[in-house]
Order: C-alpha cells, then structure tokens, then sequence
C-alpha cells in the first residue's frame, strides 16, 4: 500500500516536472523570437451547468 | 469492541490523515493545488510555475467577466505606446470568483517577489455579497490549509459551511487525480493562452489571434439566449439573495488586498467591470446602491483608485457575448479603456 502511495506520488512529481519544463522552454523561445506555436482553437470546454455558474 | 479494536480503527484513521496531509502539502509544493475539475479559465498552473527574466507590470484578477473583458495582449500593446517600453500584463481568474478568491489568488501570484506594478480587480456587486452563491466553491477550490481557521471561524456565524473550510486540507488527492486525469479538453487553449498571451479569453497582436477570436464569437452566437433563458431567471434568488457586503469574508479579504498591496507599494485599480443592459435589470437597485457606496469608499480609504465602467455606455447588445461578459470586439475596446487608467501607474 505504502509503494503503491509513494509510487503515485512519484510518478506526479515527475509529470508535474516535465510540463513546467515544457512550459518554461516553450515561453522562453517565444520571449527569444517573438513567434508562437499556432493557437489551438478557443473551445469553452465547460458544460453548460458550469458555464451557468461563470 | 475490543481495546485491540479501538486501537486498530484509530490507526487508520492515523494513516488517512497522515496520508491526506503528505499528500496535500506534496500537490501543494508542486503547484498543483491550482488543478481543479473546472481548470478554466485560466490555467493557473502554468502561469504560477512559469519564471519571467522581468516583474509582471499589471496583474488581473476577477471571475470570467475579466477573463472576458480585460485582454492582456490589448493593454500591453495600448501601453507600451504610453510606457514606451515593451511591458508585461497577467491575467489571472477563477470561475465564479468572489472577492474572497481573487485576494487569494493575487496574494500568491501578485505580491512579495511577484508583485506587480498595478494590479486591477475586477468587483461586481455579487462578488462582494458576504452569501456568495460560489463562496463554498471559492472556499473548497483555492483556499490554502493557513485560511482554515479563518474560514471556520467565519463558518460559525454564517457562510461559507464548515465542509468547505476543512476541504483544503485534504483536496490534495482530488488535485493529483485531476492533475493524472489531463489533458482536460479546454487545457490546450488556455495553457497556449497563459504562456503567450498572459491568459484571457482574447488575445490581440499575434499570429492567428483575430481568426480565432472571431471563430470563437462566432461557435458560440447562441449563448446570448442561452443564458437568457437559463441564468437571467436565477440572477436575483441565486447572486444577490440575503445581500450583504460588510462583514462577510469577500468584503474581509478585498481589505486585506487592498492593504497587503499598499503596504508593498502596488497601484491598485478597483474596476467596476459592465454588464449589458438586460443582466443589469435583473441586479436589484438596493443591492446596487450599497455595492456603490461601499466599494468607492473601501477604495479609497485603503489607498487604492476606483473605477466605474458599468455605464450605459459600455452597456450595449453588440459589446457581448452574453448578458454579463464581454465579446471579442469589446474587450478590446475594454481593455484600451482600462489602459488609460493605468498609465500613471505603468512607466
């Protein structure tokens, strides 16, 4: 249970360290060149029962 | 039951405290606290890790009206014509955001070493209602372990409940399964919005940025009616039922970032953001006059500037999208006007 616990946990750290690091790299070369990947399109992604609460 | 009994029940209640905690304070020292079901509007995470070679200029936080309303692209372009340098605007939101959540977003994102220049919040009359109808939600979603007392001691006299004051403890676990569950399907659009245009709905100046602000207004022409017919009828009941300002914690915490930000020598800008005429008629006068006395005077007295724009000006049809937030064309017009007021504050 216990590795099971430290295992998730690791396997967090890890994911939640690689997208800082993508993000961080992506802003940096767009701070150097002023160009950006193109824009995913703008969805609203929320159902209406969220979009009711906004 | 036996005393071994006793004893093994309370070792694991031991462990799941022990295990909700560790957990908590790991997602916590990640940042992943920010990872929530509903990650829009802004991709909170993204922008609290990310590490700029320069001070932000002007921070943003509000609901989604300024998600909307206020573009970040628009205000640096609008300002570095003023400031005659290149400057740095962040937009940072929650969704259905009191008063309570934007203090805390802005005390981590927006002050000590990551204070801003100015920082703009975004009020609206039911954002400062001590019953918000969100105030559980603000309270479970980005309250940290250090405001339990606070809110437990506010939970003992009235709203929020005393559920949502012990979920910061332990929302830890529901913040690594959300955070293990991503992609979400808005994640790629506001994490693309965070990095490269300082979050918010519109983006202006950059490549593609017009295409998609127009795709965007165009996909969701329906959700005018929508609202109409589904929110408008709730408005009264829901936002602004028992309505209060003093004493309740949005109006508590708008105080405190009031005084945190004058104290670190932050140019706060309190803006009135607009509604279109129809929500606005379904804002009870009474409610609106208190919200008109208090806010200005709070302002002024804790040393910030307060700005009105929900005139009937900035309340037309063609600005929205829907009754209470902004369409493309608007915020950039919204965001030029707020420029003009942070001018003085932005060199």
């Amino acid at each position: 249970m216990l590795l099971i616990f430290v295992a998730g946990l690791a396997i967090t750290g890890v994911t939640a360290e690689r997208e800082r690091a993508k993000n961080q790299a992506a802003y940096d070369a767009f701070r150097q060149t002023g160009v950006t990947p193109p824009a995913p399109k703008a969805i609203s992604g929320a159902t209406l029962t969220v979009q009711e609460r906004l | 039951m036996t005393d071994e009994g006793d004893r093994r029940g309370f070792a694991v209640l031991g462990w799941l405290v022990v295990f909700l905690l560790v957990t908590g304070l790991f997602s916590r020292a990640l940042g992943l606290h920010w990872v929530q079901e509903v990650e829009w509007p802004t991709d909170l995470y993204a922008l609290g890790r990310l590490e700029r070679p320069s001070p932000v200029d002007v921070g943003i936080v509000g609901s989604s009206r300024s998600h909307y309303g206020l573009a970040p692209t628009a205000i640096d372009a609008c300002l570095a014509r003023t400031a005659g340098r290149v400057t740095t605007t962040v937009s940072a939101n929650r969704l259905a955001a009191s008063l309570y959540a934007s203090d805390l977003v802005a005390r981590e994102l927006f002050s000590g070493e990551r204070k801003p220049r100015a920082l703009v919040v975004e009020v609206a009359p039911e954002s400062l209602n001590a019953n918000h109808f969100e105030l559980d939600y603000n309270v479970a979603s980005t309250a940290g372990p250090s405001d339990t007392f606070e809110c437990i001691g506010a939970a003992v006299a009235g709203p929020p409940s005393l559920s949502a004051c012990a979920r910061p403890l332990v929302r830890g676990v529901e913040n690594i399964a959300f955070w293990l569950h991503r992609p979400l399907t808005e994640h790629r659009h506001i994490t693309w919005m965070a990095l490269y245009a300082g979050g918010g709905q519109y983006c202006f100046g950059l490549p593609g940025c017009d295409a998609r602000n127009a795709d965007y207004d165009l996909r969701h022409q329906g959700r005018w009616q929508t609202r109409i017919d589904r929110v408008l009828p709730k408005v009264r009941t829901e936002r602004f039922i028992d309505y209060e300002i003093d004493g309740g914690l949005p109006a508590r915490h708008f105080v405190a970032l009031l005084d945190r930000a004058k104290a670190e020598g932050v140019a706060v800008h309190v803006v009135n953001l607009p509604v279109s005429e129809v929500y606005q008629a379904e804002v009870p006068v009474e409610a609106y006059a208190e919200f008109l006395r208090w806010v200005p005077e709070t302002t002024a007295a804790h040393g910030g500037a307060f700005v009105d724009l929900n005139v009937p000006e900035w309340r037309v049809r063609d600005r929205y999208i829907d009754p209470d937030h902004l369409n493309a064309s608007g915020a950039r017009a919204l965001s030029a006007r707020v420029c003009a007021e942070l001018a003085g504050s932005v060199r």
